[in-house]
Protein backbone atom coordinates (compact mmCIF):
# COMPACT_ATOMS: atom_id res chain seq x y z
CA UNK A 1 0.00 0.00 0.00
CA UNK A 2 1.08 3.30 -1.06
CA UNK A 3 1.02 6.33 0.97
CA UNK A 4 0.30 9.44 -0.52
CA UNK A 5 2.01 12.08 1.16
CA UNK A 6 0.24 15.18 1.65
CA UNK A 7 1.98 18.37 1.63
CA UNK A 8 0.91 20.71 4.94
CA UNK A 9 0.91 23.94 4.19
CA UNK A 10 0.69 25.45 7.91
CA UNK A 11 -0.87 28.67 8.34
CA UNK A 12 2.44 31.25 9.40
CA UNK A 13 1.67 33.27 12.80
CA UNK A 14 0.88 37.00 12.38
CA UNK A 15 0.31 37.49 16.37
CA UNK A 16 2.73 39.52 17.54
CA UNK A 17 2.35 40.89 21.66
CA UNK A 18 3.15 44.76 22.04
CA UNK A 19 2.79 46.18 25.13
CA UNK A 20 1.38 43.53 27.00
CA UNK A 21 -1.23 43.94 23.89
CA UNK A 22 -1.74 40.65 22.07
CA UNK A 23 -2.21 41.58 18.51
CA UNK A 24 -3.57 39.26 15.75
CA UNK A 25 -1.49 40.72 13.53
CA UNK A 26 1.35 43.92 13.60
CA UNK A 27 -0.80 45.76 11.36
CA UNK A 28 -2.66 48.90 12.27
CA UNK A 29 -4.03 52.23 11.58
CA UNK A 30 -2.11 54.90 11.55
CA UNK A 31 -4.23 58.35 13.56
CA UNK A 32 -5.54 60.68 11.27
CA UNK A 33 -5.80 58.45 8.61
CA UNK A 34 -8.37 55.98 8.98
CA UNK A 35 -11.15 58.25 10.62
CA UNK A 36 -12.58 55.83 13.29
CA UNK A 37 -12.98 53.21 11.02
CA UNK A 38 -16.65 53.21 10.15
CA UNK A 39 -15.71 54.94 6.89
CA UNK A 40 -13.62 51.77 6.12
CA UNK A 41 -15.76 49.13 7.64
CA UNK A 42 -17.46 49.84 4.62
CA UNK A 43 -14.51 48.18 2.72
CA UNK A 44 -13.18 45.62 5.00
CA UNK A 45 -13.81 43.70 7.87
CA UNK A 46 -12.19 46.30 11.03
CA UNK A 47 -11.63 43.31 12.63
CA UNK A 48 -9.08 41.99 10.67
CA UNK A 49 -6.31 44.57 11.50
CA UNK A 50 -3.93 44.04 14.87
CA UNK A 51 -5.47 47.17 16.41
CA UNK A 52 -7.28 50.47 15.44
CA UNK A 53 -6.12 53.84 16.14
CA UNK A 54 -7.91 56.67 15.55
CA UNK A 55 -7.88 60.04 15.33
CA UNK A 56 -6.24 62.38 18.01
CA UNK A 57 -8.03 63.79 20.82
CA UNK A 58 -7.41 67.32 22.17
CA UNK A 59 -8.71 69.00 25.51
CA UNK A 60 -11.37 70.60 23.70
CA UNK A 61 -12.94 69.96 20.45
CA UNK A 62 -11.05 71.99 17.85
CA UNK A 63 -12.88 72.63 13.85
CA UNK A 64 -9.81 72.23 12.40
CA UNK A 65 -7.98 74.67 10.02
CA UNK A 66 -9.59 76.55 7.24
CA UNK A 67 -8.84 75.60 3.48
CA UNK A 68 -6.83 74.34 1.98
CA UNK A 69 -6.15 71.77 4.07
CA UNK A 70 -3.91 69.17 1.40
CA UNK A 71 -2.44 69.23 -0.98
CA UNK A 72 -0.37 66.59 -3.53
CA UNK A 73 2.78 66.12 -3.72
CA UNK A 74 5.51 64.29 -5.72
CA UNK A 75 4.71 60.16 -4.21
CA UNK A 76 2.80 62.39 -1.45
CA UNK A 77 0.95 64.34 0.26
CA UNK A 78 0.89 67.77 2.76
CA UNK A 79 -1.70 68.00 4.75
CA UNK A 80 -3.16 70.83 7.40
CA UNK A 81 -6.16 69.46 8.74
CA UNK A 82 -5.83 70.89 12.43
CA UNK A 83 -6.36 67.94 14.25
CA UNK A 84 -10.56 67.96 13.86
CA UNK A 85 -11.77 66.45 16.40
CA UNK A 86 -15.26 66.11 18.66
CA UNK A 87 -13.11 66.73 22.38
CA UNK A 88 -12.44 64.13 25.05
CA UNK A 89 -16.72 63.94 25.62
CA UNK A 90 -17.61 63.99 22.09
CA UNK A 91 -15.06 60.67 21.82
CA UNK A 92 -16.27 59.11 24.72
CA UNK A 93 -19.88 59.53 23.94
CA UNK A 94 -20.32 59.14 20.88
CA UNK A 95 -17.15 57.63 19.13
CA UNK A 96 -16.39 55.01 21.84
CA UNK A 97 -19.48 53.00 22.57
CA UNK A 98 -19.20 51.87 18.72
CA UNK A 99 -15.30 51.07 18.39
CA UNK A 100 -15.23 48.98 21.91
CA UNK A 101 -17.38 46.73 20.31
CA UNK A 102 -15.24 45.73 17.64
CA UNK A 103 -12.78 42.67 18.66
CA UNK A 104 -9.40 43.95 18.53
CA UNK A 105 -7.07 47.19 20.38
CA UNK A 106 -8.40 50.17 20.22
CA UNK A 107 -5.59 53.05 20.93
CA UNK A 108 -6.50 56.85 21.49
CA UNK A 109 -4.00 59.45 19.99
CA UNK A 110 -3.51 61.99 22.47
CA UNK A 111 -2.82 65.68 21.74
CA UNK A 112 -2.38 69.05 23.42
CA UNK A 113 -0.42 72.46 24.58
CA UNK A 114 0.83 71.66 27.83
CA UNK A 115 1.85 69.12 30.30
CA UNK A 116 -1.03 69.41 32.34
CA UNK A 117 -3.42 68.81 29.36
CA UNK A 118 -1.94 66.21 28.56
CA UNK A 119 -1.53 64.28 31.68
CA UNK A 120 -5.62 65.53 31.99
CA UNK A 121 -6.45 63.24 28.55
CA UNK A 122 -4.13 60.71 29.62
CA UNK A 123 -6.22 60.35 33.33
CA UNK A 124 -9.54 60.59 31.84
CA UNK A 125 -9.17 59.01 28.64
CA UNK A 126 -7.24 55.72 29.91
CA UNK A 127 -9.87 55.15 32.65
CA UNK A 128 -12.22 54.73 30.01
CA UNK A 129 -13.75 50.84 29.13
CA UNK A 130 -12.45 50.12 25.94
CA UNK A 131 -9.42 52.21 25.69
CA UNK A 132 -6.87 49.73 25.26
CA UNK A 133 -3.63 52.08 24.74
CA UNK A 134 -2.61 56.08 24.33
CA UNK A 135 -0.81 56.88 21.90
CA UNK A 136 1.01 59.80 22.77
CA UNK A 137 0.63 62.76 20.06
CA UNK A 138 4.25 64.57 20.78
CA UNK A 139 4.27 65.19 17.20
CA UNK A 140 1.70 66.92 15.42
CA UNK A 141 3.46 69.51 13.22
CA UNK A 142 -0.34 71.41 12.86
CA UNK A 143 -0.99 73.68 15.53
CA UNK A 144 0.14 76.75 16.42
CA UNK A 145 1.60 75.89 19.47
CA UNK A 146 1.47 72.41 21.84
CA UNK A 147 2.58 69.10 19.96
CA UNK A 148 5.37 70.64 17.48
CA UNK A 149 7.26 72.26 21.10
CA UNK A 150 6.79 69.17 22.91
CA UNK A 151 8.19 66.99 19.58
CA UNK A 152 11.80 68.42 19.64
CA UNK A 153 13.17 69.24 22.78
CA UNK A 154 14.40 65.83 24.95
CA UNK A 155 13.79 67.21 28.33
CA UNK A 156 10.16 67.86 27.53
CA UNK A 157 9.32 64.37 25.55
CA UNK A 158 10.85 62.99 29.32
CA UNK A 159 9.07 65.10 31.57
CA UNK A 160 6.05 64.71 29.95
CA UNK A 161 5.68 61.28 29.13
CA UNK A 162 6.96 60.54 32.98
CA UNK A 163 3.78 62.88 34.10
CA UNK A 164 1.57 61.23 31.93
CA UNK A 165 2.95 57.40 32.70
CA UNK A 166 1.98 58.17 36.50
CA UNK A 167 -1.99 58.65 35.83
CA UNK A 168 -1.99 56.49 32.52
CA UNK A 169 -3.80 53.05 33.28
CA UNK A 170 -3.14 51.16 29.83
CA UNK A 171 -0.12 50.83 27.68
CA UNK A 172 1.47 54.79 26.56
CA UNK A 173 3.28 54.81 23.46
CA UNK A 174 4.49 58.06 22.85
CA UNK A 175 4.63 58.83 18.63
CA UNK A 176 7.67 60.59 17.94
CA UNK A 177 8.73 64.03 15.65
CA UNK A 178 11.37 63.22 12.93
CA UNK A 179 11.58 67.14 12.86
CA UNK A 180 14.14 66.53 14.72
CA UNK A 181 18.42 65.77 14.64
CA UNK A 182 18.30 63.46 16.98
CA UNK A 183 15.47 60.96 17.07
CA UNK A 184 17.13 58.20 19.06
CA UNK A 185 17.45 60.76 22.01
CA UNK A 186 13.86 61.29 22.06
CA UNK A 187 13.01 58.01 21.74
CA UNK A 188 15.81 57.21 24.90
CA UNK A 189 13.77 59.80 27.10
CA UNK A 190 10.70 58.73 26.38
CA UNK A 191 11.81 55.00 27.40
CA UNK A 192 13.70 56.47 30.27
CA UNK A 193 10.63 58.29 31.42
CA UNK A 194 9.01 55.04 31.36
CA UNK A 195 7.26 54.41 27.80
CA UNK A 196 5.75 51.15 27.22
CA UNK A 197 6.70 51.51 23.11
CA UNK A 198 7.56 54.25 20.88
CA UNK A 199 5.37 54.93 17.43
CA UNK A 200 7.57 56.70 15.14
CA UNK A 201 7.54 58.59 12.12
CA UNK A 202 4.90 61.77 12.38
CA UNK A 203 4.48 64.01 9.20
CA UNK A 204 7.74 65.78 8.21
CA UNK A 205 6.91 69.57 8.04
CA UNK A 206 7.00 70.40 4.78
CA UNK A 207 5.29 73.20 2.18
CA UNK A 208 4.71 73.56 -1.44
CA UNK A 209 3.85 77.23 -3.38
CA UNK A 210 0.69 77.90 -5.48
CA UNK A 211 2.66 79.41 -8.98
CA UNK A 212 -0.28 81.36 -10.14
CA UNK A 213 -1.38 82.60 -6.23
CA UNK A 214 2.24 83.37 -5.90
CA UNK A 215 1.12 81.79 -2.17
CA UNK A 216 1.34 78.95 -0.27
CA UNK A 217 -0.94 75.90 -1.57
CA UNK A 218 -1.77 75.14 2.15
CA UNK A 219 -4.00 77.59 4.34
CA UNK A 220 -1.61 76.72 7.35
CA UNK A 221 0.98 77.78 5.03
CA UNK A 222 2.96 74.68 6.12
CA UNK A 223 2.06 70.92 6.62
CA UNK A 224 2.92 67.46 7.64
CA UNK A 225 4.40 65.40 4.62
CA UNK A 226 3.33 61.86 4.16
CA UNK A 227 2.85 59.12 2.07
CA UNK A 228 5.80 56.78 -0.06
CA UNK A 229 7.90 60.00 -0.43
CA UNK A 230 8.77 59.87 3.29
CA UNK A 231 9.42 55.83 3.60
CA UNK A 232 13.39 55.85 3.66
CA UNK A 233 13.60 58.25 6.24
CA UNK A 234 10.97 57.04 7.98
CA UNK A 235 12.91 53.36 7.93
CA UNK A 236 16.43 54.86 8.76
CA UNK A 237 14.42 56.21 12.01
CA UNK A 238 13.10 53.11 12.76
CA UNK A 239 16.07 51.03 12.06
CA UNK A 240 18.19 53.58 14.74
CA UNK A 241 15.72 53.94 17.28
CA UNK A 242 15.31 49.58 17.26
CA UNK A 243 18.81 49.53 18.11
CA UNK A 244 19.45 52.06 20.51
CA UNK A 245 16.15 51.28 23.17
CA UNK A 246 14.65 48.09 24.57
CA UNK A 247 10.78 48.87 24.19
CA UNK A 248 9.46 48.03 21.11
CA UNK A 249 8.76 50.26 18.15
CA UNK A 250 6.06 50.68 16.26
CA UNK A 251 6.86 51.51 12.62
CA UNK A 252 4.94 54.32 10.81
CA UNK A 253 5.79 56.59 7.44
CA UNK A 254 4.66 55.84 3.96
CA UNK A 255 3.67 51.80 4.55
CA UNK A 256 1.87 51.28 1.32
CA UNK A 257 1.93 47.96 0.46
CA UNK A 258 3.19 44.56 2.24
CA UNK A 259 6.28 44.72 0.91
CA UNK A 260 7.12 47.98 2.86
CA UNK A 261 5.72 46.05 5.98
CA UNK A 262 8.37 43.61 5.54
CA UNK A 263 11.29 46.15 5.75
CA UNK A 264 9.85 47.94 8.65
CA UNK A 265 9.49 44.57 10.61
CA UNK A 266 13.18 43.83 9.53
CA UNK A 267 14.71 47.14 10.58
CA UNK A 268 13.24 46.50 13.93
CA UNK A 269 9.75 47.43 14.38
CA UNK A 270 7.32 45.32 15.98
CA UNK A 271 4.29 46.33 14.67
CA UNK A 272 3.34 48.46 11.68
CA UNK A 273 0.69 51.63 10.94
CA UNK A 274 -0.66 52.10 7.54
CA UNK A 275 -1.73 55.88 7.27
CA UNK A 276 -2.31 57.90 3.98
CA UNK A 277 -2.00 54.11 1.90
CA UNK A 278 -5.50 54.27 3.03
CA UNK A 279 -6.58 57.45 1.44
CA UNK A 280 -5.79 56.34 -2.07
CA UNK A 281 -6.01 52.71 -1.41
CA UNK A 282 -9.33 51.82 1.03
CA UNK A 283 -8.44 48.16 1.13
CA UNK A 284 -4.45 48.79 1.87
CA UNK A 285 -4.52 47.66 5.30
CA UNK A 286 -6.11 43.95 4.20
CA UNK A 287 -3.69 44.23 1.31
CA UNK A 288 -0.88 44.54 3.49
CA UNK A 289 -2.68 41.51 5.72
CA UNK A 290 -2.72 39.22 3.20
CA UNK A 291 0.15 39.86 1.52
CA UNK A 292 2.64 39.39 4.50
CA UNK A 293 0.97 36.24 5.05
CA UNK A 294 1.52 35.10 1.60
CA UNK A 295 4.92 35.88 1.78
CA UNK A 296 5.64 34.19 5.23
CA UNK A 297 3.82 30.84 4.00
CA UNK A 298 6.13 31.09 0.57
CA UNK A 299 9.24 31.72 2.72
CA UNK A 300 8.63 29.03 4.79
CA UNK A 301 8.40 31.22 7.80
CA UNK A 302 6.14 29.72 10.60
CA UNK A 303 5.95 33.16 13.01
CA UNK A 304 6.07 36.47 11.91
CA UNK A 305 7.98 37.50 14.74
CA UNK A 306 11.50 35.97 13.09
CA UNK A 307 11.88 38.39 11.29
CA UNK A 308 11.79 41.84 13.35
CA UNK A 309 15.25 43.36 13.25
CA UNK A 310 16.82 40.78 10.88
CA UNK A 311 18.29 43.51 8.99
CA UNK A 312 19.88 44.67 12.11
CA UNK A 313 21.81 41.10 13.17
CA UNK A 314 25.41 41.47 11.68
CA UNK A 315 25.72 39.55 8.24
CA UNK A 316 26.34 35.63 8.38
CA UNK A 317 29.59 34.70 6.80
CA UNK B 1 -23.15 49.89 10.37
CA UNK B 2 -23.84 51.05 6.24
CA UNK B 3 -23.95 49.19 3.51
CA UNK B 4 -20.08 48.16 1.65
CA UNK B 5 -19.18 50.76 -0.85
CA UNK B 6 -18.07 48.35 -4.17
CA UNK B 7 -14.39 48.94 -5.09
CA UNK B 8 -12.90 47.56 -8.48
CA UNK B 9 -9.99 47.06 -10.42
CA UNK B 10 -12.09 48.33 -13.30
CA UNK B 11 -11.43 47.95 -17.01
CA UNK B 12 -11.45 51.00 -19.26
CA UNK B 13 -13.53 50.25 -21.62
CA UNK B 14 -13.78 53.27 -23.75
CA UNK B 15 -11.50 56.95 -23.58
CA UNK B 16 -12.38 59.68 -25.88
CA UNK B 17 -11.78 62.99 -26.69
CA UNK B 18 -15.52 64.83 -26.47
CA UNK B 19 -14.11 68.82 -27.16
CA UNK B 20 -10.53 70.09 -26.42
CA UNK B 21 -8.68 68.72 -22.99
CA UNK B 22 -12.22 67.07 -22.49
CA UNK B 23 -12.23 62.93 -22.25
CA UNK B 24 -14.91 60.64 -21.34
CA UNK B 25 -13.97 57.84 -19.58
CA UNK B 26 -15.99 54.29 -19.50
CA UNK B 27 -15.62 52.18 -16.90
CA UNK B 28 -16.66 48.41 -16.62
CA UNK B 29 -18.48 48.68 -12.84
CA UNK B 30 -21.71 46.61 -12.90
CA UNK B 31 -23.26 47.44 -9.10
CA UNK B 32 -21.69 51.21 -8.92
CA UNK B 33 -24.08 51.58 -12.56
CA UNK B 34 -26.54 49.75 -10.84
CA UNK B 35 -26.29 51.98 -7.54
CA UNK B 36 -24.97 55.32 -8.62
CA UNK B 37 -27.66 58.25 -8.33
CA UNK B 38 -27.20 61.69 -10.03
CA UNK B 39 -25.21 64.57 -7.77
CA UNK B 40 -22.65 61.17 -6.32
CA UNK B 41 -19.20 60.71 -7.41
CA UNK B 42 -16.54 57.83 -7.66
CA UNK B 43 -13.11 57.84 -7.28
CA UNK B 44 -10.30 56.82 -9.76
CA UNK B 45 -6.62 56.26 -9.26
CA UNK B 46 -4.56 55.16 -11.63
CA UNK B 47 -2.62 51.63 -11.30
CA UNK B 48 1.26 50.79 -11.35
CA UNK B 49 2.32 54.62 -9.90
CA UNK B 50 2.45 56.14 -6.58
CA UNK B 51 3.09 59.76 -8.28
CA UNK B 52 0.70 61.12 -8.86
CA UNK B 53 -0.39 59.67 -5.36
CA UNK B 54 -3.97 60.86 -4.71
CA UNK B 55 -6.92 59.26 -6.57
CA UNK B 56 -9.35 61.67 -8.29
CA UNK B 57 -13.30 62.33 -7.74
CA UNK B 58 -15.44 62.08 -10.32
CA UNK B 59 -19.23 62.58 -10.74
CA UNK B 60 -20.96 59.94 -12.56
CA UNK B 61 -21.74 61.44 -16.49
CA UNK B 62 -23.82 58.49 -17.36
CA UNK B 63 -24.77 55.20 -15.86
CA UNK B 64 -25.66 51.92 -17.97
CA UNK B 65 -27.62 49.86 -15.07
CA UNK B 66 -28.04 47.74 -18.10
CA UNK B 67 -24.74 47.30 -19.64
CA UNK B 68 -23.32 47.34 -16.52
CA UNK B 69 -20.87 51.00 -17.18
CA UNK B 70 -20.09 54.31 -15.97
CA UNK B 71 -18.90 57.29 -17.87
CA UNK B 72 -17.11 59.81 -16.53
CA UNK B 73 -15.74 63.08 -18.21
CA UNK B 74 -13.03 65.22 -16.95
CA UNK B 75 -10.54 68.40 -18.43
CA UNK B 76 -6.88 67.45 -18.34
CA UNK B 77 -5.67 69.93 -16.31
CA UNK B 78 -2.76 68.97 -13.91
CA UNK B 79 -1.02 65.86 -13.20
CA UNK B 80 -3.77 63.58 -11.76
CA UNK B 81 -5.58 64.01 -15.13
CA UNK B 82 -2.61 64.04 -17.47
CA UNK B 83 -1.97 60.36 -15.44
CA UNK B 84 -5.14 59.81 -16.23
CA UNK B 85 -5.27 60.47 -20.01
CA UNK B 86 -2.47 57.46 -20.19
CA UNK B 87 -5.29 54.33 -19.15
CA UNK B 88 -5.55 53.26 -22.27
CA UNK B 89 -9.14 50.71 -23.17
CA UNK B 90 -8.01 47.35 -21.73
CA UNK B 91 -6.10 49.38 -18.98
CA UNK B 92 -7.53 48.75 -15.51
CA UNK B 93 -7.83 51.40 -12.70
CA UNK B 94 -8.93 51.27 -9.61
CA UNK B 95 -12.84 52.63 -9.01
CA UNK B 96 -14.78 53.07 -5.89
CA UNK B 97 -18.39 54.31 -5.39
CA UNK B 98 -20.68 55.55 -6.01
CA UNK B 99 -20.38 57.92 -2.99
CA UNK B 100 -21.63 61.06 -1.59
CA UNK B 101 -25.29 62.05 -1.42
CA UNK B 102 -27.67 62.55 -4.65
CA UNK B 103 -29.91 65.18 -5.47
CA UNK B 104 -33.35 65.15 -4.02
CA UNK B 105 -36.10 65.69 -6.34
CA UNK B 106 -38.14 68.33 -5.06
CA UNK B 107 -42.31 68.40 -5.36
CA UNK B 108 -42.04 71.12 -8.30
CA UNK B 109 -43.33 71.29 -11.76
CA UNK B 110 -40.13 72.57 -13.12
CA UNK B 111 -36.53 71.79 -12.49
CA UNK B 112 -33.96 73.94 -13.33
CA UNK B 113 -30.58 72.43 -13.49
CA UNK B 114 -27.40 74.75 -14.15
CA UNK B 115 -23.96 73.00 -15.17
CA UNK B 116 -20.58 75.21 -15.57
CA UNK B 117 -17.44 74.05 -16.73
CA UNK B 118 -16.48 70.48 -16.10
CA UNK B 119 -19.78 70.92 -13.54
CA UNK B 120 -21.69 69.41 -16.21
CA UNK B 121 -21.64 65.55 -15.85
CA UNK B 122 -24.02 65.37 -12.76
CA UNK B 123 -26.28 67.96 -14.54
CA UNK B 124 -26.60 65.05 -17.59
CA UNK B 125 -27.14 62.58 -15.72
CA UNK B 126 -29.67 64.16 -13.78
CA UNK B 127 -31.25 65.30 -17.06
CA UNK B 128 -31.20 61.65 -18.41
CA UNK B 129 -32.50 60.19 -14.92
CA UNK B 130 -35.53 62.40 -14.77
CA UNK B 131 -36.07 61.55 -18.21
CA UNK B 132 -36.23 57.73 -17.41
CA UNK B 133 -38.16 58.11 -14.55
CA UNK B 134 -41.09 59.41 -16.94
CA UNK B 135 -40.83 62.49 -13.88
CA UNK B 136 -43.87 64.89 -14.38
CA UNK B 137 -41.35 68.17 -14.68
CA UNK B 138 -40.58 70.26 -17.08
CA UNK B 139 -36.55 70.10 -17.38
CA UNK B 140 -34.17 73.22 -18.29
CA UNK B 141 -30.77 73.28 -18.63
CA UNK B 142 -28.16 76.25 -18.65
CA UNK B 143 -24.88 75.29 -19.44
CA UNK B 144 -22.24 77.64 -19.33
CA UNK B 145 -18.18 77.62 -20.77
CA UNK B 146 -15.81 80.11 -20.82
CA UNK B 147 -16.20 79.55 -24.83
CA UNK B 148 -17.95 77.66 -27.18
CA UNK B 149 -15.67 74.62 -28.27
CA UNK B 150 -15.70 73.90 -24.18
CA UNK B 151 -19.87 73.73 -23.84
CA UNK B 152 -20.36 69.87 -23.79
CA UNK B 153 -22.94 67.29 -22.84
CA UNK B 154 -25.28 69.47 -24.99
CA UNK B 155 -26.89 66.58 -27.24
CA UNK B 156 -27.39 64.43 -24.09
CA UNK B 157 -29.29 67.07 -22.40
CA UNK B 158 -31.29 67.59 -25.68
CA UNK B 159 -32.50 63.80 -26.23
CA UNK B 160 -33.23 63.96 -22.56
CA UNK B 161 -36.08 66.09 -23.21
CA UNK B 162 -34.54 69.08 -21.67
CA UNK B 163 -35.17 72.79 -23.00
CA UNK B 164 -31.44 73.95 -23.19
CA UNK B 165 -29.53 77.24 -23.17
CA UNK B 166 -25.90 78.16 -23.17
CA UNK B 167 -23.97 80.72 -22.07
CA UNK B 168 -20.31 81.54 -22.88
CA UNK B 169 -18.17 83.86 -21.59
CA UNK B 170 -16.83 85.34 -24.57
CA UNK B 171 -20.13 85.40 -26.47
CA UNK B 172 -19.12 82.77 -29.29
CA UNK B 173 -22.93 80.26 -28.36
CA UNK B 174 -25.59 81.70 -26.73
CA UNK B 175 -25.64 84.10 -23.96
CA UNK B 176 -22.84 86.41 -23.81
CA UNK B 177 -21.59 86.50 -20.38
CA UNK B 178 -22.30 83.88 -17.23
CA UNK B 179 -24.77 81.29 -17.15
CA UNK B 180 -26.38 82.24 -13.76
CA UNK B 181 -27.58 85.66 -15.76
CA UNK B 182 -30.08 83.06 -17.53
CA UNK B 183 -31.04 81.83 -14.12
CA UNK B 184 -33.79 84.76 -12.85
CA UNK B 185 -36.21 84.72 -15.51
CA UNK B 186 -37.33 80.61 -15.00
CA UNK B 187 -38.10 81.46 -11.12
CA UNK B 188 -40.50 83.63 -11.83
CA UNK B 189 -44.38 81.84 -11.86
CA UNK B 190 -43.78 78.22 -12.26
CA UNK B 191 -43.18 76.02 -8.96
CA UNK B 192 -39.21 75.44 -9.50
CA UNK B 193 -36.38 73.83 -8.22
CA UNK B 194 -32.80 74.41 -9.15
CA UNK B 195 -29.87 71.97 -8.85
CA UNK B 196 -26.04 73.04 -10.33
CA UNK B 197 -22.69 72.00 -10.12
CA UNK B 198 -19.84 73.82 -11.26
CA UNK B 199 -17.01 75.98 -10.35
CA UNK B 200 -17.58 77.80 -6.72
CA UNK B 201 -18.31 81.65 -7.87
CA UNK B 202 -21.04 79.82 -9.92
CA UNK B 203 -22.71 78.22 -7.01
CA UNK B 204 -22.57 80.90 -4.78
CA UNK B 205 -24.26 83.07 -7.20
CA UNK B 206 -26.95 80.57 -7.66
CA UNK B 207 -26.99 80.31 -3.97
CA UNK B 208 -27.77 83.91 -4.02
CA UNK B 209 -30.59 84.11 -6.62
CA UNK B 210 -32.39 81.31 -4.97
CA UNK B 211 -32.27 81.87 -1.37
CA UNK B 212 -33.24 85.67 -3.00
CA UNK B 213 -36.44 84.60 -4.37
CA UNK B 214 -37.28 81.40 -1.47
CA UNK B 215 -36.72 78.89 -4.34
CA UNK B 216 -35.49 75.31 -3.28
CA UNK B 217 -32.42 74.68 -4.41
CA UNK B 218 -29.30 71.88 -4.34
CA UNK B 219 -25.39 72.53 -5.06
CA UNK B 220 -22.84 70.15 -5.93
CA UNK B 221 -19.46 71.09 -4.51
CA UNK B 222 -16.50 70.16 -5.61
CA UNK B 223 -13.54 70.39 -4.09
CA UNK B 224 -9.75 68.51 -4.15
CA UNK B 225 -10.12 65.20 -2.15
CA UNK B 226 -7.61 62.64 -0.73
CA UNK B 227 -10.00 59.59 0.48
CA UNK B 228 -13.21 60.36 -0.78
CA UNK B 229 -14.73 58.75 2.13
CA UNK B 230 -14.76 61.28 4.96
CA UNK B 231 -11.49 59.92 6.94
CA UNK B 232 -9.04 62.45 6.01
CA UNK B 233 -10.65 65.59 6.02
CA UNK B 234 -9.36 67.25 3.70
CA UNK B 235 -11.93 68.63 1.65
CA UNK B 236 -13.76 70.70 3.77
CA UNK B 237 -16.26 73.97 3.41
CA UNK B 238 -17.28 75.87 5.99
CA UNK B 239 -20.40 75.83 7.40
CA UNK B 240 -22.96 79.16 7.71
CA UNK B 241 -23.68 77.53 10.94
CA UNK B 242 -20.04 77.20 12.42
CA UNK B 243 -17.50 74.30 11.48
CA UNK B 244 -16.68 72.73 8.48
CA UNK B 245 -18.48 70.07 5.79
CA UNK B 246 -16.57 67.43 4.31
CA UNK B 247 -17.82 67.60 0.42
CA UNK B 248 -17.47 64.34 0.21
CA UNK B 249 -19.44 62.54 2.84
CA UNK B 250 -21.71 65.67 4.19
CA UNK B 251 -21.78 66.58 0.48
CA UNK B 252 -21.13 66.95 -2.43
CA UNK B 253 -24.55 67.87 -2.85
CA UNK B 254 -25.95 70.94 -0.10
CA UNK B 255 -28.63 73.18 0.06
CA UNK B 256 -27.46 76.97 -0.27
CA UNK B 257 -28.21 78.02 3.38
CA UNK B 258 -25.49 75.44 4.97
CA UNK B 259 -22.81 76.90 3.73
CA UNK B 260 -21.24 79.94 4.49
CA UNK B 261 -20.42 81.19 0.30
Amino acid sequence: MSTVEVKRETRPSLEVELAGMKLKNPVMSASGCFGWGEEYARFFDLNRMGALVGKAVTPRPRPGNPDVRIAETPAGMLNAIGLQNPGPEGFLNQILPRVRLLDLPVWVNVSANSLQEYVDLCDLLSQADGVSAIELNLSCPNVGRGGAEFCVVQEAVRETVSACRKVCRVPLIPKLSPNTTDVVALARAAEEAGADAVSLINTLVGMAIDIDRRRPVLGNQTGGLSGPAVKPIALRMVYEVSGAISIPVVGIGGIACWQDAVEFLMAGAAAVQVGTANFFNPTAIPEVIDGLENWLREKQIGDVREIIGVARQPKRR
Amino acid sequence: MSESIPIYRAEVLDHVEVAPEHFVMTLDAPEIAREARPGQFVMVRSLGTWDPLLPRAFSVYHADAEGGCIDIMYRQVGRGTGRLRLNEPGVHVQLWGPLGKPFQLADVEQVVLVGGGVGVPPIVFYAEYLDRLLAPVKVVALIGASTETFLVGIDHLQRANATVRVATDDGTAGHHGYVTQLLPEYLEDTPTAVYACGPMPMLAAVARITEAQGVPAELALEAPMACGVGACLGCTVPRREGGYARVCTDGPVFRPEEIAW
